[in-house]
């Protein structure tokens, strides 16, 4: 019962980061590889909190998130002017910078040795409060004129211009929200563990936020969650296969790129009505596109 | 009555290319001017370089008054100039209905508080954007599609969901790149109505490039040729038409291929 109660206490904390990177790279269309700097930020700065102030479990997470959304300010400032290649590669080497300078400030954050003795106050209440109502407010941004704006930008950000969106505005305010919801679900993260290590936060982290979000389907706030419940389990279900889990991990979401591109539910919510359209009949084939796009 | 627009040898060059040349225009509140040349004459470009896509490389784009050489696209949209493409760029993954949402945003301005939080500012102003826009697709005839993805819909509707859009910004000069482009003698009819009844009842100036010559002589004020980059005419419909260096360049290609 433990056990289950932890994996979906992870499952929750994995909810939060996975939207996150959802609403920067399935609804503003920008890609990031190194979402996991934006946990580690989080993580250690709420961890380090708690253990120096003692201040209140809430206020530490918010000082997390907060320091992972400042953080976000000077990688995002100069990248996200440029067309989206830059903003990548910059979020990867910030990602990788990130790990080692906390590897290496020994002083503060235990370094390679790890951060331990974090009180766990991540319960399970908390954790899924925090992911409905991230839920909730994420998707009441994305329902909204400044979410609309996002999206145009990742459908067509040419046109998106010519109805006077600002491209770099709209992409900044996205990350912000992505590395304040990675920076909540890293103090969350720290408060379930009890311990840090540096390489919790590596390159494999950052790669599972954005397969997570592909898996979903872009454009898919249900989509995310699910994908971050199925593949949070996942794992753990198949943890008696010991070393082969992550290979059939990986065969298993190749099989689904392959088979179904758009993800679980690429640019569809799942809603009651999508339900009962899809119990009802089969789907009618859509009408191939006249005319090119781009 | 001042010019709405005023471009002044206007120029752009893309390296040893010259796409445009000392291209001059004036268009008045209300007036619909076509914009016509054969296919590489420059015309695209200047359109892009009246929104802000290609920076000019000489010349001057005066809009009520303000420069525009150096704004990017997205604040001359916002000064109200809006456009449609050659090549239809629609948000091909949204609704119709949400395609032109989107478009409405001006009309908002709530913060990312009253968004997350439905504050009642929140609530009112997009009861706005939402009529705004149900409005405009009565007006476009696209209501009855408003929930189909727009990559679904058929050509001549892709077209017209991209003018939805453009309408959507309230612009005060609206810039239509080939509307007609692909379109059979009976829809493009259709369509120069159209045009010809957005400019009177919703006091639109509009620039207008086309290759179907009945749409540019039905309604079109005044036209200009370009060839090659050059402006080879200017003047009304029926004189342009009667112009031997247009015959020459455009119109006479045209009989000599039929």
């Amino acid at each position: 019962m433990q056990y289950i109660l932890g994996i979906l206490t992870v499952v929750g904390i994995n909810i939060v980061a996975v939207l996150g990177v959802s609403l920067l790279i399935g609804f503003t269309g920008v890609f990031t590889f190194g979402h996991a700097a934006y946990m580690a930020i989080g993580a250690y700065t709420s961890a380090l909190l708690t253990l120096k102030t003692g201040l209140p479990f809430l206020v530490c997470l918010a000082g997390g998130a907060a320091a992972a959304m400042l953080l976000a300010i000077p990688i995002g400032y100069p990248t996200l002017r440029l067309s989206g290649d830059y903003f990548v590669v910059a979020s990867l080497g910030v990602a990788e910078i990130v790990v080692l300078l906390i590897e290496n400030m020994h002083g503060i954050t235990g370094g390679a040795r790890g951060l331990v003795g974090i009180p766990p106050k991540s319960s399970i209440w908390i954790v899924w409060l925090i992911a409905v109502a991230s839920v909730v407010l994420v998707r009441n941004f994305i329902d909204s004129r400044l979410g609309r704006n996002c999206v145009a930008l990742r459908e067509n950000e040419l046109a998106a211009q010519t109805i006077a969106i600002n491209p770099f505005r709209y992409k900044m305010i996205a990350l912000i929200i992505s590395a304040g919801l990675g920076g909540l679900a890293g103090g969350l993260l720290a408060h379930y563990t009890g311990v840090l290590h540096p390489s919790m936060f590596a390159f494999v982290k950052s790669e599972e936020l954005v397969i997570s979000v592909i898996f979903g389907g872009i454009g898919s706030v249900t989509g995310s969650v699910l994908s971050a419940i199925i593949l949070t389990f996942l794992p753990e279900a198949l943890r008696a296969l010991s070393e082969w889990r992550l290979v059939i991990y990986g065969v298993l979401v190749v099989i689904i790129i392959i088979a179904r591109p758009q993800g679980l539910f690429g640019y569809r919510e799942l809603t009651r009505e999508y339900l009962r359209r899809l119990f009802r009949r089969p789907q009618a084939p859509a009408n191939m596109p006249i005319g090119g796009n781009n | 009555m001042p010019p709405l627009l005023r471009v002044s040898h206007l120029t752009k060059k893309f390296g040893g290319l010259t796409a445009v040349e000392d291209f001059n225009l004036e268009i008045k509140p209300g007036e619909l001017v076509g914009l016509i040349g054969p296919n590489g004459a420059g015309k695209t470009t200047v359109f892009n370089m009246l929104t802000g896509i290609n920076k000019p490389t000489a010349g001057e784009i005066i809009f009520e008054g303000k420069k525009l050489n150096d704004l990017p696209p997205y604040e001359i949209a916002h000064l109200g100039i809006a456009r449609t493409f050659q090549n239809i760029r629609l948000f091909t993954n949204l609704t119709v209905y949400e395609n032109v949402k989107t478009a409405c945003h001006q009309i908002a301005d709530y913060g990312i508080l009253d968004s997350v939080f439905r504050t009642a500012q929140f609530r009112k102003q997009e009861t706005a954007i939402n009529a705004a826009a149900l409005q405009i697709l009565k007006l476009v005839k696209l209501y009855d599609r408003k929930d189909e993805i727009a990559r679904n819909l058929p050509y001549g509707h892709q077209r017209r969901l991209e003018i939805a859009r453009a309408l959507a910004l309230r612009p005060k000069l609206l810039l239509l790149d080939e509307p007609a482009a692909g379109m059979n003698p009976q829809e493009s009819a259709e369509l120069s109505e159209f045009i010809d009844w957005l400019r009177k009842d919703f006091k639109l100036t509009i620039l207008l490039i086309e290759h179907h010559m009945d749409v540019v002589m039905n309604i079109c004020n005044r036209v200009i040729v370009l060839n090659f980059g050059k402006t080879i005419a200017t003047g009304s419909p029926a004189e342009v038409q009667a112009n031997p260096a247009v015959i020459e360049a455009y119109l006479g290609d045209e009989e000599a291929s039929a």
